[in-house]
């Protein structure tokens, strides 16, 4: 009974830590209640799913972008000192993604959102920063056995250049097991068409959407 | 065009596409020359007006001037607009030592004052020759890192507020050489700022920028506010922070603003960049023109522009056509469509 109640205690005080934005609370809670052999696991789940409330109140408008970042950035931290505590075989992971800006490109911001909202999903994100080669996307990809690659590109210039990721997948030989998602703000559904994608989003929150349906599609084959 | 920064109805609609990084494209110059030689800008500036007829000149070559000139490292691609490559203050004490740059000086602000002079030389008074800066909010978001300063905000506000306060002293300074060069409207861009709650915009966003515009209207120039994306949470506040001139993205509702803040500012806007300048025909193009024209330009106050700047692939003929359909349909008395 009690330790039902505290266990309620916890989630609450995370819960309202995180959704006020509070990056020292959070990290003390953790940090506690760690301390006092507190299940990694459940830290992590109570914290994934304030960030399921923090996307709704941004999609509901209550909450704003510079909050989005704001939560993606406690979240990272809190995950930074939770992982250390996760046992193996509970390290459950969403589904692996590689992330990157394309060659030319040095815009970060819409990759970076998609990074935070992917992360707080549960996936394991390898970011490979701005101004990436088409080649590199997929050597990450095959290094990590990620299953989905996530081009972004604000420029129209540097649109087309995710062709050559999805050349260099079929010429490497693994077209079939990596999805290629391009996201940016200058991005239409027609790019799908035009360069041989699997989906052309310019919205973060809907492009992660698409990654989590075909991980999940993944996951039960 | 000044009678209608004014909020006056002037002879017809005044058109300006905000053609700054598109300019190069048009005489075929690389945008590297186009961002770092006064000379290759005013010729850049001066063939696209000539090829287009609008009703503006700019000398605003890049949004990294201002960085570049306190001492960031700037990545000037051949071809590509330039960048910032990494936040200058990385620890909140590196704002101690920010280098106070000199306008006739440092980095590429003495190219844009040039830039400014000759294009008021050439367009003789005739046409408003616009210049500017990024915004104090945008800049800060430059120099620290954008998540970095978005986590300052919750986190070490009175860094934040010191941080702004240095930079909006930097920006008025190099307002005030802008003006001095002849700069007659001086566009503040500060487009990071949408990424914040109303209550934050208020908080931070808004306490410089509204010193600046103080600043720039008791200089006898013009101001303008440019906030690309969805500003409907913040319009308001943009309205009374004193600039004479919004631009809006095509996020906002036009009509709508113009009644919300028309009174108290000029509306330059806001067919949308990609979904129709860069995508579409020249008649849709037309046609989107003109229902902005005959919805939001009634009552004077109005400058007819894209959301932002037009996308460097943008067909010609389209931003052609949109200072066509200005000249056939912009002007005063506006007939308003019946519904």
């Amino acid at each position: 009974m009690k330790l039902g109640a505290r266990s309620g205690e916890l989630e609450q005080e995370l819960t309202s830590s995180l959704l006020n934005m509070d990056m020292e609370a959070v990290k003390r809670i953790v940090r506690e209640n760690l301390e006092h052999g507190g299940d990694a696991q459940h830290l992590l789940s109570i914290l994934m799913n304030g960030m399921r409330m923090v996307g709704s109140r941004f999609e509901s408008q209550e909450f704003f972008l510079a909050d989005l970042i704001m939560a993606g950035e406690i979240m990272k931290q809190a995950t930074a000192i939770i992982k250390p505590h996760l046992s193996a075989s509970r390290q459950t992971s969403a589904g692996t993604v590689v992330l990157g800006t394309i060659a030319g490109d040095l815009h970060d911001i819409g990759k970076d959102i998609v990074k935070s909202i992917l992360f707080s999903e549960g996936f394991d994100v390898h970011d490979l920063g701005t101004d990436v080669v088409p080649a590199r996307f997929v050597q990450k990809a095959r290094e990590s056995g990620s299953e989905v690659i996530g081009v972004s590109a604000l420029l129209t210039t540097t649109i087309p250049r995710v062709k050559e990721v999805v050349d260099e997948l079929e010429k490497v030989g693994i077209r079939h097991d990596v999805r290629v998602i391009i996201g940016g703000a200058a991005v239409r559904e027609k790019d799908v068409a035009l360069y041989g994608v699997d989906a052309a989003v310019n919205d973060a929150i809907e492009g992660v959407r698409i990654i989590k349906s075909w991980t999940r599609r993944a996951s039960t084959k | 065009m000044e009678a209608a920064v004014r909020g006056e109805e002037p002879d017809r609609v005044p058109v300006w596409p905000q053609i700054y990084a598109y300019a190069p494209r048009v005489c075929g110059m690389l945008f590297s020359q186009y961002c770092t030689g006064s000379r290759n800008l005013v010729k850049a500036q001066l063939e696209a007006l000539e090829l287009f007829g609008y009703d503006a000149v700019g000398a605003y070559p890049d949004i990294t001037i201002e960085a570049e000139a306190i001492g960031s490292r700037v990545h000037v691609p051949r071809d590509e607009i330039p960048e910032v490559r990494e936040p200058l203050v990385v620890d909140p004490s590196d704002l101690d030592s920010l280098h106070f740059p000199d306008p006739r000086q440092d980095g590429r602000m003495p190219m844009v004052l040039d830039s400014i002079r000759m294009l008021v030389e050439k367009t003789r008074g005739e046409l408003m020759v616009f210049s500017g800066f990024q915004g104090p909010f945008s800049l800060c978001c430059h120099l620290r890192g954008l998540s970095q300063f978005i986590v300052d905000l919750y986190t070490n506000q009175s860094f934040a507020r010191d941080m702004l306060k240095i930079v909006k002293e930097i920006l008025m300074t190099y307002a005030e050489a802008q003006i001095a060069a002849g700069a007659h409207v001086i566009e503040i861009g500060d487009s990071s700022s949408q990424m914040l709650s109303p209550h934050q915009f208020r908080e931070f966003a808004f306490p410089p920028l509204e010193e600046v515009m103080a600043a720039i209207d008791s200089q006898g120039a013009l101001s303008a506010l440019h906030i690309c994306g969805d500003t409907n949470h913040i319009l308001d506040d943009m309205a009374r922070s004193g600039a004479h001139l919004l631009e809006l993205d095509t996020a906002v509702n036009l009509s709508e603003a113009k009644q919300r803040v028309g009174n108290r500012v000029c509306i330059l806007g806001n067919l949308d960049p990609v979904g129709v300048l860069l995508q579409r025909t020249e008649r849709e193009v037309i046609e989107g023109s003109l229902s902005l024209i005959t919805s939001t330009a009634p009552g004077g106050g109005y400058i007819l522009s894209a959301g932002c700047e037009p996308p460097l692939a943008t067909p010609s003929e389209n931003i052609r056509a949109m200072v066509d359909a200005c000249r056939r349909f912009g002007a005063y008395p506006i007939r308003r469509l019946e519904a």
